[in-house]
Order: structure tokens, then sequence, then C-alpha cells
């Protein structure tokens, strides 16, 4: 079988889907080896800077809103809260364009790495069926592309190498 | 890719052995994949590299080395002991043993170099370098500080290392702004 073909014409079969979504994984990861795996990582960890920050400016600001309803109320300030519900906004406004941005930089990855438009959808159809969520339908969403998913189905977690175990044999 | 080993007989047998037998529903991949953690593609993928590895084992000319996944799917082929010693082994000139370190530096040393040469002997009779998603560059496979436990995960939760100290930063923040707060609440209402 011609595997190129197999990439980009990739069907499921309504007997075994997942099956067929993992057989799909493992083929896209032959062509492409390791591609899938360090686009995942490489986002996966964005993401995670990504929301820590948000997460903490968004405490750091209500608080502030807080703590300046508060001194305002005792009289001790007298500044508008909507300069801090408009500094939110522009926070929130920025996070929004970095999550897009690193929407855009991991399908760019794929790109670069000459993966087509059918080959990309498929990966995605795929991840959503062999038992990737949450972060990964993230990644997978730009440009309005959620609505493809179908859910997970799962199987286990993501893949974690690493090193050790035991040593070799004679050859 | 070379023209030689696809032809060659030892590969013919490796790679005609059958992992996953149709009639199990616990098959030799799902449970590598299981044990590891991994997603099934990829056990699907470490089995392809487990191939090589077993033809590297007969056909390199010197000692080789597997990466640790590779590794993972030897460990697991040795358990499934009729299918490797009835199976596979008789397809070669001697005995595929499996021979764990015994310790110590000059240990870690020879395996070191038996990985390099693994590797470089992958390259030469495949035509490609190993996949270092599967195969990982030396320095990793070798990382002194590395501790490997066997989980029950139904009691046990494997938080990566990283996330964890995340969140410890993430408290010790909060912590931090929570007291801010506070101080900048007191100062206000002495002010007054």
């Amino acid at each position: 079988m011609n595997e190129n073909r197999a990439l980009s014409d990739f069907r499921m079969s309504r007997q075994s889907p997942v099956t067929d979504a993992r057989d799909f994984m493992a083929a896209f990861d032959r062509r492409y080896p390791g591609l899938f795996q360090a686009a995942e990582q490489a986002f996966t960890d964005a993401n995670r800077r990504r929301q820590l920050i948000f997460w903490i400016g968004s405490g750091v600001i209500v608080a502030a809103l807080a703590l300046l309803w508060w001194t305002n109320a005792q009289g001790v300030t007298n500044i508008s809260p909507w300069l801090i519900v408009g500094a939110y906004a522009a926070f929130w406004g920025f996070n929004k364009w970095r999550k897009t941005a690193s929407q855009q930089a991991f399908r760019d990855r794929f790109t670069r790495a000459g993966v087509t438009d059918d080959e990309f959808r498929n990966l995605r159809h795929a991840t959503s069926l062999v038992g990737y969520s949450g972060v990964m339908m993230i990644a997978f969403s730009e440009m309005g592309a959620a609505a493809d998913f179908h859910g997970g189905a799962g199987a286990d977690g993501g893949g974690d190498i690493g090193g050790g175990g035991c040593g070799g044999c004679g050859g | 890719m070379s023209a030689g080993y696809p032809d060659d007989p030892l590969w013919r047998a490796i790679d005609g052995l059958a992992f996953d037998h149709s009639g199990h529903d616990f098959t030799f991949t799902r449970r590598l994949a299981r044990e590891n953690g991994w997603q099934e593609w990829y056990a699907q993928r470490v089995v392809d590299e487990y191939k090589r590895f077993l033809y590297l084992l007969g056909r390199a000319g010197h000692p080789v080395t597997p990466s640790v996944p590779v590794d993972r799917a030897w460990h697991l082929h040795l358990a499934y002991s009729r299918s490797y010693w009835e199976e596979l082994a008789p397809h070669y000139e001697k005995p595929p043993h499996h021979g764990p370190t015994v310790g110590g530096a000059a240990e870690g040393q020879k395996f070191r170099e038996w990985y390099d040469r693994t590797l470089a002997s992958y390259a030469r009779i495949f035509g490609e370098p190993a996949p270092d998603h599967i195969w990982q560059p030396p320095g990793e496979r070798f990382r002194p500080d590395q501790m490997w436990r066997w989980v029950d995960v139904s009691r046990q939760v494997p938080v990566p290392k990283a996330a964890h100290e995340r969140r410890r930063l993430l408290l010790i923040l909060s912590i931090g702004l929570n007291a801010v707060l506070l101080a900048a609440a007191v100062v206000a209402l002495m002010s007054r």
C-alpha cells in the first residue's frame, strides 16, 4: 500500500474506527518520525506556561479590583475601578492572542515538515479517536476546526519515554 | 534504504513474527502500551523498532544495546517465552540472550559504547538514522539520575516532576500575593 496515499485518504471503517485511527497514527509516525510527539510536547509546555500566567495575572487583577473597591469605599483612594476592568480586558485579549499564536505555531510545525492539509485533518481526527483530549483539542482547534472532533475513545494516556532499564547483550 | 536486509531470511523471520494474535483481546502491543503508559500507536512504533533491534542483534557483528522503549519491548517479549525461544531464537546462529547490567562505572561505559555502535549500525544497515523519539540520544539514554519503578496506577498517581514543581511555585506565588494584599489592606486602614 502506498503510505502517502493512506495518510491523505484515511477513512475509518465503521467496525473498528479506533483501531484504524491507531494504525493511522503509527503510519503517520513512520512517515514523520517523532513529529507528532514533539509538537504535542511543545504545545503542551507552551499551553501550561500560558495558563499559569493567565491564572496568576487574573488573580492579581481581580484581587487588585477588590482591594481598590474596598479602599475607595473606605475613602482612602478615589480611583475608577473601570481602570482595572480595562486592564483585565487587555490582559484577557493578550492571553487570547497568545493562545491563537501557539495554535498557529503547532500547525506551522507540521506544515514545515511537509504535512499536507488532508494529512493534518486526518491526524486531528485520528488523535481525537485514540483518546487524546483536552490540551490536544485546544492545539487542533485553530481556524475554528474544533467541531471536527468526535470525542475521545478512552485509550491510555500519552507516551512518556525515558532512559534507564538494563544493558544489552552479546551479539 | 540499503537493499540487503529485506531479503535476508533473518529479517523475514523477525518481520513475520506474530506479536498480536487476532483472536486475543489483550495483545502484546496493548500490554506494552498499558504497562508503560503509552498510546497504542506509539507501542506499535516501538514494536517496529524492536524488530529492527532484533535484526541488529543477529547482523550488526558486535554486541548491541537497545534504547529504553525498545528494551521494554524486549523484556515483554522474553515473558512471551514460547514466541521468543521457539519462534525467534532458532533463526540466530547464537542464542539471543538478554544481559542486564551488573552495575558499576565500567559496565555503564561498556553499554554506552555498545549503544553508540548500535546506533551507527542502525544507520548503516537500515539506511537512515534511528528515530530519536524511540532511540534516545546517548546522553538521555544513559542519564545518570534515572530511577525506575513499577507502579500500580490504581493506587498511585504518577505526576511529572516538572508539573509538581510548577504547582509548588503556584502555591508559593498565591501565598505571597495574599500576603501583599493583606499588607496593602492594613496600610490602607492605618493611613485613614
